[in-house]
């Protein structure tokens, strides 16, 4: 105990010195803390729109529709499975999906025309949070659609709009009727902004001459369960069918958002090694201004593992300090990035790799948001100061106190 | 008796300083008048206030009250520049120790002052040369103060001291880490300056070796002017 | 005090502390190696991705009709396009310009249909420098000329509507007049780039057929694509362009066209510079540190040279130009150390597939590869040479004012 209330005693003594350091070290540690809720706040959304607003944890398609993704490609007992995902209390909707081309009163785009069971999907999506104009649909107007913001802006249409719709139905007939548009989505995915349009399954098995089966089955796993876990027990319910996770839909994000973890611990490095730079020149001239000191101690019976815990407790105090003040200086920083946010501005609605970024940008406050920085600094300041440490324990007693 | 020589003159100087919480007296309304062409040595037990009117002399220091004058410029009325300037060019110093800049060699700690007044460079080397001689200092040029003993560092302190011409070399304990022997060199170099070369001294020091030399011995006890005698010979 | 002479006594005092000396230049030296290294990534990937956005999209500067952007119909044209295009060739700068229309189009076959965007072009006025997918083919080629019946497909787009070479596509639009017209094409080429929002929503058509089919003029069309040598300037041409044009139409740079990938480029220069400033705040704490160690063990000998005549303008100069060495040397051994790893990646690149993905990524419809070309533009390294000095300088400032503050005397006492 008492080696290390000389190690705090010390630190008070060379108070400027220590000051620069303990500074420098809290600088770094504060804005690699808030760094840090940026990054896995950027992390958590993205994957969260991923999920909650297009992908799901687990989809089932008919296994023709990845190389055909036709009308007729589509799984023909759907209603049976949703039997059999409700039996199991697993939260399950499907989705009818078409392609067509879509008319406003100047302008024509061909559309991506998706059907849904509006009160089912609600248990699957969020995507009824993102109507920007006007308002999600509704089972009991099947003549009006909700489209993407980039189709809306193409075709010049607003709420109360009217929009043409003609493909080609399932009996080879021509498909073709007026809707009226509900709302207007955004921020969905970059496809759904920019050619979606979505009206209940009803309407949709009208136009299309469509009256059983489904394209696609989503669903969201139970929170007790992980999505590997997950897919199998699904796969076990529907033998016949393709069964995707989210990762094996959407590879690269997937890797995308694994590896920006590893991008941000790279970056804390890269900002530690100035400060493991700054520590050990710093301890440096602190130990060889005391070697006199140092050597006194050896002389009347130090260890030299115990000089070297004064010295290593001395930055240790040093770091706890910086520590504790980063902390203390992140608080506030960390409640503005997590209830306000970083507003995005114009890259709000902006696609990655087709998932559409938040136009607020929130910080999350978790346990690895502060672990990360923390461990990090530790390890390079550990190391920083390993060599001067060493230094001090092992001088012989005699030339240190006669050293100049 | 002119009062154009008068080199150094301290008018009733009184300097109290604080010591931790402790207050100290050093100097009790103290008088002296230095005159050109003196060898002056102030004498006394530790504590006497000896160090303290040299600081004072050497516009290091001011006095709590009254006035020191060098060559009838009062120090007190002089800006921090012209003080500056003043210990540049009419007042040299000689120190107990650590007198030398560690990165410079021995010519360059010697001609530094003169450097700093802007004499050019081929003066500077031919005074510096003339001085080394006559100290018994060739070719010790660029050795760097590590590189010298504990004389031959005081002998290059005492050219730098008299190299730009100052009106007054102070010299505080000069022969106090140096032994015997170099302690002889050192007083022969500083007689010799004295008598040959007219250059005015002023040590400060308990040995009494150096009080043998001086011509103008100051005792001071507790700060003030205890006895004031000149020597013949 | 002669200059040369302080240089000289600086530079030496310097190296009093051999050990300290080299680690703070390292420090230094390690700094000017990220901010380069960071910075060459920078320059080179933003310009790459801005001069692919403009291959992909409009060009660096695009003159299309003033309200095209918020409501993109084929109404909204520019008359006289082949003009516009002449001047802008003649404007320094300005290396290609091709004229265009750009519009959405429902391609289906028998059995198929989908909704793209298309491009019509005149393949004998555009390569691979005015379009990014014109060395992308991954079967067939491109249709001959501006005129007939061909048409480029995206991969994903040929697949989904399951034609191959030589297959007929028929492509429906919306006219001026609200009208929905058609063409036939046989599919005489099929690109690959990776990227989804190309392969699967992007096909090419032959421009002047377009024109017969929408009802244009001879010299109608949407926009005039212009391509410079240098995207920084895109600003300057783009006003200069402006300045010549009727009231209803607009030379916009690309930054206007494609906002959102203007704000993502914005938003990662501002990560990157901001994490610039940090290590520069954090080294510069360790050369002050360093400084101010080096002034308090001198305060004695400053103290002395005080007292034998320098003045306190003379220590602080004296300090100051420690801390100049300090920072022109740093300079020098920081270029030494970054020389090589740049010359590295500058010809191999670096491969961040470990963190973007093998196919590479696609950021606000903009492909970006897997393997970081690094280049720095030389304003920008002269910029941080100059930024590294003045930092030095700065963390000197409070060591040498201190210095200058001793008072002789008081340090003299220290014996």
């Amino acid at each position: 105990m008492s080696i290390l209330r000389m190690a705090w005693r010390n630190v008070w003594r060379n108070r400027r010195r220590s000051l620069v350091t303990v500074a420098a070290t809290t600088l770094a540690f504060t804005v690699m803390v808030l760094y840090s809720s940026l990054v896995q706040g950027y992390l958590v959304a993205m994957e969260r729109n991923l999920l909650d607003l297009e992908l799901g944890d687990v989809q089932v398609h008919d296994p023709r529709y990845q190389d055909d993704p036709s009308l007729y490609s589509s799984i023909a007992d759907a209603s049976e499975l949703l039997a059999r995902f409700d039996a199991k209390g697993y939260a399950a909707s499907a989705r009818l999906l078409g392609f067509g081309l879509g008319a406003g009163a100047d302008a024509s785009a061909g559309v991506q025309i998706q059907g849904i069971d509006v009160v089912r999907d609600r248990r699957v999506s969020r995507i009824y949070e993102r109507v920007k104009q006007g308002r999600w649909l509704d089972p009991g107007a099947p003549h009006e659609v909700v489209v993407g913001s980039q189709l809306a802006r193409t075709l010049v249409v607003k709420p109360g709009d009217e929009l043409i719709l003609l493909s080609q139905a399932a009996d080879g007939s021509t498909a073709n009727d007026i809707y009226t548009v509900r709302g207007v989505l955004q921020g969905v995915s970059e496809a759904v902004d920019r050619v979606g349009v979505f009206m209940t399954d009803a309407a949709f098995r009208r136009f299309f001459a469509f009256p059983e089966g489904a394209h696609e089955i989503i669903l969201r796993r139970p929170p007790d369960m992980d999505v590997d876990a997950f897919a199998a027990s699904v796969r076990e319910l529907a033998p016949n069918e393709r069964v995707q996770t989210w990762r094996e839909l959407a590879p690269t994000l997937a890797s995308l958002l694994d590896s920006a973890r590893s991008i941000m611990v790279v970056v804390f490095l890269i900002v530690y090694v100035a400060i493991g730079i700054l520590i050990l020149n710093a301890m440096l001239m602190a130990v060889f201004e005391r070697i006199r000191e140092f050597g006194v101690l050896k002389a009347i019976g130090y260890a030299p593992g115990q000089v070297l815990l004064v010295i290593l407790g001395e930055c240790a105090m040093q770091t706890l300090l910086a520590i504790v003040a980063g902390l203390l200086l992140a608080w506030p920083g960390l409640w503005y990035l997590t209830r306000v946010g970083i507003d995005m501005g114009k890259l709000g609605g902006m696609a990655m790799m087709g998932v559409v970024l938040d136009p607020i940008w929130r910080g999350v406050v978790n346990p690895s948001v502060f672990t990360m920085p923390l461990v990090t600094l530790v390890a390079i300041v550990g190391l920083a100061a390993a060599y001067p440490a060493a230094r001090a324990a092992w001088i012989s007693p005699i030339r240190a106190i006669q050293h100049r | 008796m002119s009062t154009s020589d008068v080199i150094v003159a301290v008018e009733g100087v009184t300097k109290i300083y604080q010591q931790g919480r402790v207050e100290v007296r050093a100097l009790r309304g103290l008088d002296l008048v230095v005159r050109a062409g003196e060898l002056t040595a102030l004498y006394g037990p530790s504590g006497s206030g000896k160090t303290t009117l040299l600081n004072l002399i050497g516009a290091l220091d001011h006095p709590t009250s009254g006035r020191v004058l060098i060559e009838g410029r009062h120090l007190g009325a002089l800006s921090r520049r012209e003080l500056s300037h003043l210990r540049r060019d009419r007042i040299g110093f000689v120190f107990q120790a650590y007198n030398l800049i560690p990165v410079l060699t021995a010519y360059e700690n010697a001609e530094t002052v003169m450097a700093l007044q802007g004499v050019e460079a081929g003066t500077r080397r031919r005074r510096v040369g003339e001085l080394f001689a006559e100290m018994g200092l060739e070719g010790m040029e660029d050795r760097r103060p590590d590189e010298l003993s504990g004389g031959q560092q005081q002998r290059v302190a005492i050219a730098r001291a008299i190299a730009a011409g100052p009106a007054v070399v102070l010299a505080d304990e000069p022969t106090a880490n140096v032994d015997s022997e170099t302690a002889e060199r050192l007083l022969d170099i500083m007689g010799k300056l004295n008598e040959d070369h007219g250059v005015t001294f002023i040590f400060s020091t308990h040995d009494p070796r150096v009080m043998e030399r001086a011509r103008r011995l100051v005792r001071i006890v507790d700060g003030r002017v205890d006895g004031d005698g000149t020597r013949e010979g | 005090m002669g200059f040369p002479q302080m240089l000289r006594m600086a530079w030496r005092n310097l190296w009093r502390n051999g050990r300290r000396t080299m680690l703070t230049l390292a420090s230094i030296a390690f700094g000017l190696l990220l901010a380069i290294l960071l910075t060459a990534m920078q320059d080179r990937n933003w310009a790459d991705m801005i001069d692919l956005a403009a291959r992909l999209g409009g060009g660096h500067v695009t003159v299309e009709h003033a309200g095209f952007l918020d409501a993109p119909t084929l109404d909204k044209t520019v008359r006289g396009s082949d003009a516009i295009a002449e001047r802008a060739r003649a404007e320094p700068g300005v290396t290609r310009v091709v004229v265009r229309i750009v519009g959405q189009t429902l391609l289906s076959t028998a059995t198929k249909s989908r909704g793209a965007r298309f491009v019509g072009i005149d393949p004998t006025r555009e390569d691979s420098t005015t379009l990014a997918v014109a060395n992308a083919f991954s079967e067939g080629a491109m249709f001959p000329s501006a005129e007939g019946e061909g048409i480029v497909l995206g991969s994903r787009l040929a697949e989904n509507l399951g034609v191959t070479l030589g297959k007929k596509v028929v492509y429906n639009m919306t006219d001026r007049n609200g009208e929905l017209v058609a063409g036939l094409a046989r599919v005489s080429g099929i690109v690959h780039t990776g990227s989804p929002g190309v392969d699967g929503g992007m096909c090419l058509l032959p421009l002047n057929t377009l024109r017969k089919i929408l009802g244009y003029a001879p010299d109608e069309a949407t926009q005039v694509a212009v391509f410079i040598s240098d995207q920084r300037r895109s600003d300057e041409v783009a006003a200069r362009l402006g300045a010549t044009l009727d009231s209803g139409t607009v030379a916009l740079p690309w930054h206007e066209s494609q906002p959102e990938l203007a704000g993502f480029i914005a938003m990662k220069v501002g990560g990157a510079n901001f994490m610039k400033i940090l290590i520069a705040v954090l080294i510069a704490a360790g050369i002050f540190n360093t400084l101010f160690v080096s002034v308090t063990e001198r305060m004695r000998e400053f103290g002395i040279m005080l007292a034998i005549g320098y003045s306190p303008g003379d220590i602080r100069a004296l300090v100051m130009m420690e801390s100049l060495w300090m920072g022109l040397v740093g300079l020098v051994v920081g270029f030494l150390l970054t020389v090589g790893p740049y010359m590295y990646l500058h010809a191999h690149g670096l491969d961040m597939s470990a963190m973007v993905g093998k196919g590479g990524t696609e950021v606000a419809g903009v492909g970006v590869s897997s393997i970081f070309k690094v280049e720095i533009f030389p304003g920008n390294a002269v910029l941080i040479a100059v930024a590294a000095l003045v930092a030095t300088l700065a963390a000197g400032v409070y060591p040498a004012w201190r210095a200058g503050r001793v008072a002789p005397v008081e340090t003299i006492r220290l014996v």
